[in-house]
């Protein structure tokens, strides 16, 4: 079965092709919403309400067509996860300003050895907040206004909150590969 | 070294088994498909014998969100946004209205400033105890004061009286030196006006506690009115003090309230307070609406 007519049997509400879309991403979908989540119900949760919500608005994707079904699909699961957090918050965090010489830091890339899974672990540590935004521009790639938005945050807040992340994994992350090895 | 955005781009977690259950249990529930029957009107025994075998399929796959999500810690509000796109597709279930509901039922009725105030104490005391109380005590308000007595109020103790005889005796007759006099316990000016309208012909009265409680205050900080002061609470042994919004929810409480409530974590708006206390052997509870205002 190609992705074509897996689609057509979804848009046909055919379970076996649903079935079939489900298996062919929920692995993948499954490590989206993972990374917004603390446990792995949390994101097994999300990730069935996402794909709740792409078989019921399938038909809307079909009538868009600007974008793959994969990246169609994976920004429901954003969303939805954003709409998890925000009915969680957890907790606030103040704004404090940012300084000249850390905007360097922002636009470097981290890099590592480590595996995902260990990754997944340090980001853990991250405040909520932190670690939502982290995800949302440096793997996501939104722009600080779309994350702004969707958080209902001022821009200057999200900035803040991801330089203190990627701070505070850049640290961890020299830290364990120096431990491991 | 890699970037850890490609390490993470690539992650892939494998769901468990019951997630595709649940979804399809889900999709059986919001969009039948055409082998399982229609769209609920006009079935058939056969049909509906089926419709309700998938309703109750249904109802515990909600049932096993819902738990989860209040495993979760409250991922309540998410399931129940949930059922509700569920309902409309389906006749049968009755549209979700736990969230309605609950607020309905915790709303609290409009306090009623009237009723806070009755003659709560009584005890033997001649007339001139009686009347040097009245005359050293605190002004209530002219306001109340001035008005007329009712046409209704009686007269005579033999006249039908909404007020227990004890209140009638002043007016009808001169009071006997030896009659239980009543103390009035009057707090706010809104008090039944009868009550206070009993003794108009005295300027002051006798209140053995005397409570003000302000219907506004603002906490924004400048010093000026930033608490909700209860005027009077020092004279009181027991002070409890709730307060809740609009919704009912409590957003203050405190057993014994020290005039320190700023409204801490509350928006603007209109809250309503329960204040119980006690001292001279009475105990009362005063009920009323607080605005906060912060501009």
């Amino acid at each position: 079965m190609n992705i074509e007519s897996i689609l057509q049997g979804c848009l046909k509400n055919d379970r076996k092709a649903q079935y079939a879309l489900y298996q062919t991403f929920a692995p993948k979908m499954l490590g989206v919403c993972s990374r917004y989540c603390h446990t792995e119900e949390e994101a097994e949760d999300i990730m069935m309400e996402g794909f709740m919500k792409v078989f019921q608005k399938l038909d809307q994707y079909q009538k868009k067509n600007d974008s793959s079904l994969y990246s169609w699909i994976r920004s429901i699961m954003v969303n939805q996860s954003i709409d998890h957090f925000r009915s969680h918050k957890r907790q606030y965090e103040a704004e404090v300003a940012i300084e000249a010489e850390e905007v360097a830091i922002l636009s470097e890339d981290i890099t590592t050895r480590l595996d995902a899974e260990h990754i997944l672990r340090i980001m853990e540590g991250l405040p909520e907040k932190q670690r939502i935004i982290f995800n949302l521009r440096e793997i996501e790639g939104y722009e600080f206004e779309e994350i702004a938005e969707k958080l209902q945050e001022p821009i200057n807040t999200v900035r803040v909150h991801l330089f203190r992340a990627r701070q505070w994994l850049q640290k961890r992350i020299r830290k364990e590969e120096n431990h491991n090895g | 070294m890699n970037n850890i955005k490609d390490i993470l781009e690539s992650h892939e977690v494998q769901p468990s088994a019951e997630c595709w259950q649940k979804i399809s249990q889900h999709l059986d529930q919001v969009m039948p498909t055409s082998t399982e029957g229609g769209s609920g009107h006009g079935l058939s025994a056969q049909e509906a014998g089926k419709h309700v075998a998938r309703l109750a399929g249904a109802a515990k796959a909600k049932l096993i969100v819902a738990i989860a999500g209040l495993v979760l810690g409250g991922g309540a509000i998410t399931m129940v946004s949930l059922s509700k796109r569920q309902s409309p597709s389906d006749p049968v279930v009755p549209a979700s209205s736990t969230v309605s509901d609950s607020l309905h039922n915790n709303c609290q009725p409009l306090p009623n400033l009237s009723e806070t105030s009755d003659v709560t104490d009584s005890y033997p005391k001649n007339q001139t105890e009686y009347i040097k109380e009245l005359n050293t005590t605190e002004l209530v308000t002219k306001e109340v004061l001035s008005q007329p007595v009712p046409e209704v109020f009686p007269t005579t103790p033999e006249a039908p009286s909404p007020l227990p005889p004890a209140l009638q005796a002043p007016v009808a007759a001169p009071i006997p030196s030896t009659l239980p006099t009543p103390v009035l316990h009057i707090t706010t000016p809104q008090e039944d006006p009868v009550a206070v309208e009993h003794l108009d012909d005295i300027e002051n009265l006798s209140t053995p506690m005397k409570i003000e409680i302000p219907n506004v205050f603002t906490p924004n900080g400048d010093g000026i009115n930033d608490l909700f002061v209860i005027l009077g609470i020092e004279q009181c042994h027991k002070r409890q003090l709730t307060v809740r919004d609009r919704s009912g929810k409590v957003v203050f409480h405190s057993d014994q309230y020290d005039n320190n409530w700023g409204g801490d974590n509350c928006h603007d708006g209109v809250y309503y307070y329960q204040f119980t206390f006690s001292g001279n052997q009475i105990e009362e509870t005063l009920k009323g609406s607080v605005t906060i205002i912060r501009k």
